[in-house]
């Protein structure tokens, strides 16, 4: 069965950019896009545990009647198909559509209900934030401007969610071909071995050895300082563990961290992210 | 027990999309840990049965494997034995014969049915297939007969005239008996496989000993195995 | 992984080896804490509603009372679409609606967002009742909590219930209206699973009202005294109540139409309509706000109006309603339903006392009561919610016999001219009326993704013949789909039947190519449509099995005879 991706489309150029973002992955891993053009400022996606409002940002309303000829063109220009647009079949309430929520992947930006304007390193919406935490699909957010990614960053820190990014990681490879690096910063408590333990134990060893082509171990200074090592041109695969919005706002999380040094396209694996759909 | 959604879904045989349905609203007594299954083996057996589904585990379909195996040629070759020297020069003769010899494996009291039935059926039509081979056989699965799928590999001592097919006469006879039709064809059709084999012919006319033969079967039979997976 | 399953146990409950056997303990212990919590909500709703009525009683007097209610209008207008962003609508049809669909998920803001803007709708005067807003406030907390503990749909579902429930209990201190509403409205399905932890829930929730507002019964308990002629009467009563149902509803879904085809912004048709009201207001106080102690008068019979004046309340009632609900107000039906009943109780009490002036055996009170009846089983359609609350909110079993009468005739007569009731009506013209165990659900319920059969073998449009043939013999089924060879795009499908002309002619096994038989763009199916149409499509060109394909790729085939396997399992499973 062919694997789908969920795009919410902006007519907008900063929509566009992120719509070649999607068609890119799409023609690397072989999905076909699916492409939402709103006509209410919110709607709501049901998903198994949580149902999560999307309030829109305005933009997202601009020109509605040359959103769908646009799309597609920008899609057939990346040489794929023309793509299936949703048509909302069931409303909570007239204004607010229920969206399907049974995809492979979704791209959104990293905010989608505050102003494009405020787009930028170090801030991922509050909803882009629950559709990640809720969501059964791994959530592409895309770098700003189009940029093609010739290879692909896991960040494995060793955690359940971190094993489930290298394991799509693995997936996305053996789909697209691009090369896969895997980056690990290790701690006081683990060193490189406890690691090799953690994927020997999940049976992913000989994948590991055969299918990744370096696998960058940092055991000095931060991992920020690190982060410089990863390609500017690679699509970097993180799992994020789902905290509540408070211990998020005081801790801070690695998908945080990451978002607010890294350029790249991420993909971000929740945590009720569910493999093998 | 844990397992995965998609051994679930073979155990169950329904789809995967159905049954992440059923356990996200409740239907069904498995709940998700991480991306496994969890669940007792007990009370998804008893659900199963409540809603005309079958759960069966890989151990559970033993049982159908033994059966087949205990069908095949060689066992059924084995249970049947290896006859030398059966006299007699009519097919009634040669027929009582050979009923006689395997007369411990199936009963007393099943012989004179299986030879009424075997005649019924050389009646219709001669068993002798041919290359001085006859497969003789009841016509319909006996009833009475409460032994496993049986080949009875009769030598006979002077060739028997059996109106076979190209005439010559039979000097071996492989006596099939089997409790019900489907391996009473699938043993013909492994049977007749092997008699195709000019080589398996020519063991034949030469009166093998038994360990020989039986091995020959074995390997006959696996090539059919292959050619016919 | 382990810690951490250890250090969140709590919130897993069902985890719990207590619990995991059976679910029923888990579900009465959170059903009494749904049912607590959503009592306070109405609770809470009450209190505020009574505070700031007091507060503006001091207004009532002045000329520009009458721009309250529009004041109260916009604000709860605003509040809902730019604070809360809550999408428009009533309340009740979307908890079915969601209970039916999605298992009972509601968003979190729902549990709170109605009980501000009904409180500022009613509060300011609006003709709207405070239950619809407390009981998807309810259904919100009790969906919230079952999401917190990461309970299943089925379990989820229950939990709504109890908040609906909790809430219905609280706010009339009535737990047995409170049960009966949910299984009747909510629910639609009587299974005992559901129904222990929503008894257990309602009696939380009239438990918490009566310790925080006092055991009150809504309305003073006379002893009515009932005999022949007053059942005769409850039925001719019932008849006018039902086609006061019929205009009530009638002027709602009018008054919705007009307030949508004209076109200012949304709050200027809030303020405009809560004007109107107040104006009618100014006129006669009886028709502002949820007025319940207007009901307390008529019952205890010392309503001084005449049959004109109470006429004109009837008819003033319906359109403030009308005005306040339909142009952007925010509120209940509940309230609206029993003070119109009464006022029709009235008007019918007050008709028979002029045509027989010397019938004296009956009382205008019982005739209010009556009247209240009559209209809510008239406009929810729902009799046994109408009997139940009627007894419990006046404490008298002693009306039961008429009161029976007048909701069954009321009902039935209603449901003749408007099938649907006001709270399903939508549900049911979107098609997303699903009840438990009906076709419908089921079929909502089952995805074409579940049912497709994907061994089929693909073949090449270039294929020869004889290789098809040879193809044919290693198959089972009767359906080859082909497929370009070098897109892999979907191209038609080759049925046994095409072939069969063919298949003994070997002299047409190397001629011919399947791109020559192969039936192209045949009707297919999206893997993303939903199966009802699915259905309707195959019923209407009489196909008993159809491609699936998704983009241009063929994923298999759907067909009825494996629907029908399916059907039955999830049948059965569902119950």
């Amino acid at each position: 069965m062919q694997m789908q991706m969920l795009h919410i489309f902006r007519n907008t150029p900063l929509g566009r950019e992120t719509l070649l973002q999607t068609s890119y992955f799409c023609s690397q891993t072989g999905a076909s896009p699916v492409i939402y053009v709103p006509e209410n400022l919110k709607f709501l996606m049901y998903f198994e545990n949580d149902v999560v409002q999307i309030d829109l940002d305005k933009s997202y309303l601009n020109n509605p009647e040359t959103a769908k000829a646009r799309a597609v063109n920008v899609i057939e220009s990346m040489g794929l198909a023309t793509p299936r647009f949703i048509e909302p079949k069931h409303f909570t309430a007239s204004t607010l559509p229920d969206i399907p929520v049974n995809f492979e992947f979704m791209c959104c930006p990293r905010s989608i209900s505050d102003l494009s304007s405020k787009i930028g390193l170090g801030h991922i919406g509050p909803r882009v934030r629950r559709i990640v935490k809720s969501a059964t699909f791994p959530v592409l957010i895309p770098s700003m401007l189009f940029k093609p990614f010739t290879s692909i960053a896991v960040l494995f820190g060793g955690s359940h969610n971190a094993m489930r990014a290298l394991r799509l990681g693995l997936r996305i490879q053996s789909f697209s071909g691009l090369p896969l690096d895997v980056f690990t910063q290790a701690d006081d408590k683990r060193s490189q071995d406890d690691f090799r333990g953690i994927l020997a134990d999940a049976g992913l060893e000989t994948q590991m050895d055969k299918n990744v082509r370096k696998w960058y171990f940092f055991d000095k200074s931060r991992f920020q300082d690190n982060l410089y090592e990863i390609s500017h041109d690679a699509l970097i695969v993180l799992g994020s563990y789902g905290h509540g919005l408070v211990k998020e706002l005081l801790f801070g999380s690695t998908m945080e961290m990451v978002q607010s040094v890294m350029t790249n396209s991420m993909l971000i694996v929740g945590h009720q992210y569910r493999a093998g759909v | 027990m844990l397992l995965s959604i998609n051994e679930l879904s073979r155990y169950l045989s329904m789809p995967p999309d159905t049954l992440r349905r059923w356990i996200r609203q409740g239907r069904m007594p498995v709940k998700w840990k991480g991306d496994k299954c969890i669940f007792s083996t007990r009370m998804i057996k008893s659900w199963a049965a409540d809603n005309h589904l079958k759960f069966t585990l890989p151990g559970d379909t033993k049982a159908d494997n033994d059966d087949l195996l205990s069908s095949s040629l060689v066992t059924a070759m084995e249970t049947g034995g290896v006859h030398y020297g059966l006299s007699g020069d009519t097919v009634a003769g040669v027929l009582h014969e050979a009923v006689a010899r395997i007369g411990d494996i199936i009963g007393e009291s099943a012989k004179p049915a299986l030879i009424k039935s075997l005649l019924e059926r050389e009646e219709m039509m001669s068993t002798g297939i041919g290359h001085g081979v006859a497969v003789p056989h009841p016509r319909k699965p006996l009833a009475g007969i409460d032994a496993p799928p049986l080949i009875a590999t009769c030598f006979l001592q002077t060739p028997v005239d059996f109106d076979a097919i190209d005439h010559k006469p039979v000097h071996v006879m492989f006596l099939l008996v089997a409790p019900d039709s489907r391996s009473h064809l699938y043993l013909l059709s492994r049977t007749s496989y092997c008699i195709r084999d000019v080589e398996f012919r020519g063991l034949l006319a030469s009166v093998p000993d038994k360990k020989m033969f039986i091995e020959k079967v074995g390997e006959i039979e696996t090539l059919f195995g292959k050619s016919h997976a | 992984m382990k810690k951490y399953s250890v250090k969140k146990i709590w919130r897993y409950p069902s985890r719990l080896v207590f619990f995991r056997l059976d679910d029923r303990l888990l579900l009465i212990v959170l059903g009494a804490l749904v049912g607590v919590c959503s009592g306070l909500a109405s609770v809470a709703l009450n209190h505020g509603l009574s505070a700031l009525s007091d507060i503006l009683q001091s207004c009532r007097s002045l000329w520009w009372a009458f721009f309250l209610p529009g004041i109260g209008a916009v604000l709860s207008f605003l509040f809902l679409e730019k604070v809360v962003r809550e999408g428009a609508g009533h309340g009740v049809p979307e908890v079915v609606y969601s209970v039916s669909r999605y298992g009972g998920l509601m968003r979190f803001r729902s549990s709170f967002s109605r009980l501000i803007s009904s409180w500022l709708t009613i509060g300011s005067g609006g003709s709207a009742g405070p239950e619809a807003p407390v009981v998807m406030s309810g259904a919100a907390i009790g969906s919230n909590i079952a999401r917190f503990f990461s309970l299943n749909e089925r379990q989820r579902v229950a939990l709504v219930g109890c908040g609906t429930a909790g809430a219905l209990a609280g706010i009339f201190n009535a737990p047995i209206t409170g049960m009966v509403f949910t299984i009747e409205i909510i629910m639609g399905d009587w299974s005992a699973v559901n129904v222990v932890p929503i008894a257990i829930a309602s009696v939380a929730g009239a438990q918490v009202s009566r310790l925080l507002s006092g055991d009150q019964i809504q309305f003073t308990h006379l002893k009515f005294a009932i005999d022949m002629t007053s059942i005769f009467l409850s039925i001719g009563l019932a008849v006018v109540t039902a086609a006061v149902s019929v205009l009530l509803t009638r002027c709602l879904v009018a008054s919705h139409d007009i307030a949508g085809r004209i076109f200012l912004p949304f709050w200027i048709k809030a303020a405009v309509g809560g004007c109107l009201v107040g104006l009618i207001g100014l006129a006669r106080p009886e028709v502002l706000g949820e007025g319940y102690h207007f009901i307390q008068k008529m019952v205890e019979g010392g309503f001084p109006a005449g049959l004109f004046l109470v006429t004109l309340l009837v008819a003033a009632k319906i359109i403030a309603t009308s005005l306040t609900l339909g142009w952007g107000g925010s509120g209940g039906i509940f309230a609206p339903c029993l003070v119109i009943g009464s006022f029709t109780g009235l008007m019918c009490h007050r008709s028979i006392m002029a045509l027989w002036p010397g019938l004296t055996s009956i009382n205008e009170g019982c005739f209010a009561l009556l009247g209240m009846s009559g209209l809510i089983s008239g406009i929810l359609q729902a009799p046994m919610t109408g009997i139940f609350l009627i007894v419990e909110i006046t404490g008298g079993y002693e009306t039961i016999l008429p009161l029976i009468i007048v909701s069954a005739i009321s009902t039935t007569l209603t449901h003749a001219f408007e099938p649907a009731s006001y709270y399903l009506r939508d549900l049911i013209s979107s098609g997303q009326y699903m009840r438990p165990r009906t076709d419908a659900r089921v079929l909502s319920d089952l995805s074409i993704r579940e049912l497709v059969e994907t061994d089929c073998i693909t073949v090449h449009r270039s294929m020869k013949l004889g290789d098809f043939v040879k193809v044919v013999q290693e198959s089972h089924r009767n359906y080859f789909p082909v497929a370009d060879e070098k897109s892999g795009k979907f191209v038609g499908m080759i049925h046994l039947d095409d072939i069969r002309p063919y298949l003994f002619d070997p002299l047409l096994y190397e001629a011919v190519f399947l791109e020559q038989i192969m039936r192209a763009d045949p009707d297919t199916v999206d893997i993303a449509d939903e199966l009802s149409e699915v259905l309707d499509r195959m019923d209407k060109r009489r196909l008993y099995s159809m491609p699936v394909v998704s983009g241009d790729r063929f994923v298999g085939m759907v067909s009825k005879a494996t629907l029908l396997d399916r059907y039955r399992h999830e049948l059965m499973v569902q119950s």
